[in-house]
């Protein structure tokens, strides 16, 4: 059985999704969009649902993604029953959206959510009256304390199961009496064509006299007839009549229906309103106090995400490469060398390196929810909506950019909280050339060598230099195309604070950082055994003669402009494409520097008791990073003391083929975890444009600092 | 007047929507068509404005705001 969910957003749809399926819900996207898609299969009293959660909207217009997807969802997969999830407390325009559900004819019970908050301000509603008027089963629900749902869902089963009666069901609420007579006149016309039949033709009239083109185009492609034409006359006898275009008439002409229900039903308080909101909203979205505020609860976020997950993320690291390895190795003892490495540097690395992102996830996906249910985030994009406007972004997109400073990859999922598809495309194609944390480690080695007197100026250079280039390939790529944002001015409900259930923010959190294993997994791991097996083969090779050495040689004078031709500095990139700061160990392989390796023997149980020790103690240091300190850990710089390593750098780079070097890594793909978090998000096809965009911006933007630098005198 | 000359506080009743259906569809989806009576809660002349409607508060950037045609009531 199959039920799909439709509501305007912010009235708990997803709480009550996730207090009926829980940990059943599983989160990818619908297809070829971003817009998130949310699905869940299980068993209620012995009857197999299939549940669908349908993207919030306001209205079935055909003019953004999600209203397009919720109208093909219901005509197309024909779902057994609609549940309407609508906000009690603001009937007058969730009924809005009810309306035009019932125009389609599906059967439909209405789930009245925060019904709590709507009896406790001093609502009264005559229920009975109410779904006579509708035709249609109305349950109260509180998602939040899991009031409603049984019967709600008994209710939907009740409902679908009568299915086959829906054709016959006739909705009590009519248009004015000549609108409808036009209506008729025209579902008679529409009889004699032969339309598929999972149109209702009511609908189908209804949109076209609303000159609906979506449903024109698809009706052309689907029966190879214009049949717009045919509402042509209905069309203009109501213009004639009203004096107004047939959507604005009939838009006024449902809300006028709506009115008159509550009118009829409804007894609204003398006074409401949300003290509580009323006065955060005075100070979060004041003129002066906004923006500060704003970048106050980012830094906390930022800390509290980037601080807390770090130990866990070291944990993690030690217990797959050190531990997992270890024993992994000892049982392939006697099976070949290559077969070894293959299996620890290529597959449990790989596997390692997509764990260790687990802690970051889970830690930023946990604040996004926070952000988002808390009702937050729609008062950020509001605030910054004049300064971002400028660069020709939401203001929501600052949210993900703060946080590529950070890491990348959680900055590509945080895209997820802008609803426009283009600027949501446009601030994962940006959020790369914000310096990641990974980065610090090439700053600390080149600035360590050259510039020791000036390291800090240097790096915040370098942070500079990330933002500078973001802002120009921003105004370049607005202007294209694909990208083209400025016809998407902001418009956005402001929905009460509500503190957000502890259920539904770990909800959240999990269901979201499954879909990070289960989808970008995969690719990761392919990339590690290709990435392998270029650095390992042929095997046996020492670094000066494998496959990617001996590319590197070929490639090299390809970075004469930008002055760094030595093939130790160019093989050196591609590892760099795992893993940012593995370009450091690269140099110092290539360059021939020794790796002091410590193995002492342990035994099993000492390791595995280490193990634990070390989980507990990484919550500790977790807990103390966000809530005792307060320097943000990652802005530590290593100092380099290995000297012969110094030494041998100072054969390859000159001070300023050093900084060329470095902003080529700091504008270079980030790594290969952003790369595949922008393929689950966005597709291949952003992947590849990104992986271009991401060797020429580098290319050309170090051969200007190379070329400048020598003008000026530097060397 | 247009929405974004109005002041804050003030209860306003809509006259007209200047602009493509997109934008008037937009627009009604969230309870702002002609006829329907808002209140005006911020409006700091530069940058979004913020209006009320039926309870819920709608953000509305300047461009659109200027679209809006509105009666003081």
């Amino acid at each position: 059985m199959n039920i799909a969910f439709a509501g305007n957003p912010n009235v708990g749809k997803t709480a009550l999704i996730n207090a009926i399926a829980g940990s059943k819900l599983k989160v990818g996207n619908w297809p070829g969009v971003t817009v998130e898609k949310k699905e869940a299969e299980f068993k209620y009293k012995g009857e197999k649902i299939q549940l669908v959660d349908l993207p919030g909207t306001y209205s079935l217009s055909p003019y953004t993604v999600e209203e397009r997807i919720t109208r093909d969802f219901i005509i197309n997969e024909d779902p057994d029953c609609v549940i309407n999830v609508i906000d009690s407390t603001n009937l007058e325009r969730n009924l809005y959206l009810t309306l035009l559900l019932m125009e389609m004819e599906k059967p439909i019970v209405i789930a009245l959510n925060i019904f709590d908050e709507f009896e406790k301000s001093g609502y009264k509603i005559d229920l009975d009256k109410f779904k006579k008027y509708l035709g249609i089963d109305v349950i109260p629900t509180v998602a939040t304390k899991n009031k409603g749902l049984n019967e709600l869902m008994d209710k939907a089963i009740e409902v679908a199961k009568s299915k086959k009666h829906y054709k016959e069901m006739k909705y009590s609420l009519l248009f004015d009496r000549f609108i409808e007579n036009e209506i008729n006149k025209l579902i008679e016309k529409l009889k004699k064509e032969k339309l598929p039949n999972k149109y209702p033709l009511r609908w189908l009239a209804i949109k076209l006299i609303e000159k609906d083109e979506y449903i024109i185009q698809i009706l052309k492609k689907e029966t190879e007839k214009d049949i717009s034409s045919l509402a042509k006359e209905h069309i203009m006898v109501i213009e004639e009549r009203f004096n107004d275009d047939t959507e604005t008439i009939l838009t006024e002409a449902r809300y006028g229906i709506i009115n008159g229900i509550l009118k009829d039903t409804l007894k609204k308080p003398k006074n409401y309103n949300i003290p509580f909101t009323e006065k955060v909203d005075k100070i979060v979205t004041n003129k002066y106090l906004g923006l500060p505020i704003f970048l106050a609860l980012m830094y906390i976020v930022f800390k509290l995400t980037f601080d807390g997950s770090g130990p866990f993320i070291d944990w993690v690291d030690g217990f797959i490469n050190g531990y997992i390895g270890k024993y992994v190795s000892l049982a392939l003892t006697g099976a070949p060398n290559w077969l070894n490495s293959l299996v620890i540097n290529g597959i449990i690395g790989g596997v390692g390196l997509v764990l260790t992102f687990v802690p970051l996830m889970l830690f930023i996906y946990f604040f996004l929810a926070l952000l988002e249910e808390s009702g937050y985030m729609s008062r950020a994009a509001f605030v910054l909506d004049k300064i971002m406007h400028s660069i020709g972004l939401n203001g929501k997109s600052f949210i993900p950019m703060i946080l590529g400073f950070g890491c990348n990859v959680p900055a590509i999922y945080a895209t997820r909280a802008l609803e426009n598809e283009k600027d949501r495309k446009l601030t994962a194609v940006l959020v790369p050339f914000m310096s990641c944390g990974a980065r610090l480690p090439i700053y600390a080695l080149f600035t360590g060598v050259f510039f020791v007197k000036y390291q800090a100026y240097v790096v915040l250079l370098m942070y500079i230099l990330g933002i500078a280039v973001a802002i120009v390939v921003g105004l370049l790529l607005k202007n294209t195309k694909p990208f083209e944002t400025a016809k998407s001015p902001l418009l956005l409900e402001l929905p009460p604070y509500r503190v957000p259930s502890a259920k539904m923010l770990f909800g959240s959190m999990w269901i979201r950082t499954k879909a990070f294993l289960r989808k970008a997994g995969s690719i990761i791991l392919m990339a590690m055994i290709i990435l392998w097996a270029a650095i390992n083969l042929p095997y046996g090779s020492t670094p000066n003669n494998s496959y990617l050495a001996k590319a590197a040689k070929v490639v090299a004078p390809v970075f004469t402009p930008a002055g760094f031709n030595k093939w130790q500095a160019v093989a050196s990139v591609l590892p760099g494409i795992i893993a940012k700061e593995s370009v450091v160990g690269a140099l110092g392989q290539t360059l021939g520097v020794e790796k002091k390796s410590e193995k002492k023997k342990t035994s099993f149980i000492q390791d595995t008791r280490k193990q634990i020790m070390g989980l507990i103690k990484a919550t500790i240091d977790s807990f103390r990073n966000m809530f005792i300190s307060f320097t943000p850990g990652i802005f530590k710089i290593e100092s380099i003391s290995n000297s012969t390593f110094s030494q041998k750098i100072r054969t390859v780079f000159t001070p300023l083929s050093a900084f060329s070097y470095m902003v080529f890594m700091l504008l270079f793909i980030p790594c290969i975890v952003t790369l595949a978090a922008i393929k689950q998000e966005f597709g291949w096809g952003l992947m590849f444009f990104e992986i271009g965009l991401l060797t020429i911006i580098p290319y050309i933007v170090s051969v200007i600092v190379y070329q400048g630098g020598r003008l000026l005198g530097f060397h | 007047m247009p929405l974004s000359m109005a002041n804050k506080d003030k209860f306003l009743k809509i006259t007209n929507i200047v602009g493509g259906r997109n934008v008037k569809q937009r627009l009604s989806a969230l309870g702002l068509y002609p006829g329907s009576v808002i209140k005006m809660v911020t409006n700091d002349f530069g940058g979004p404005l913020i209006v009320e409607v039926n309870n819920s508060k709608i953000a509305i950037g300047r461009g659109m705001a200027q679209k809006i045609l509105v009666n003081e009531i």
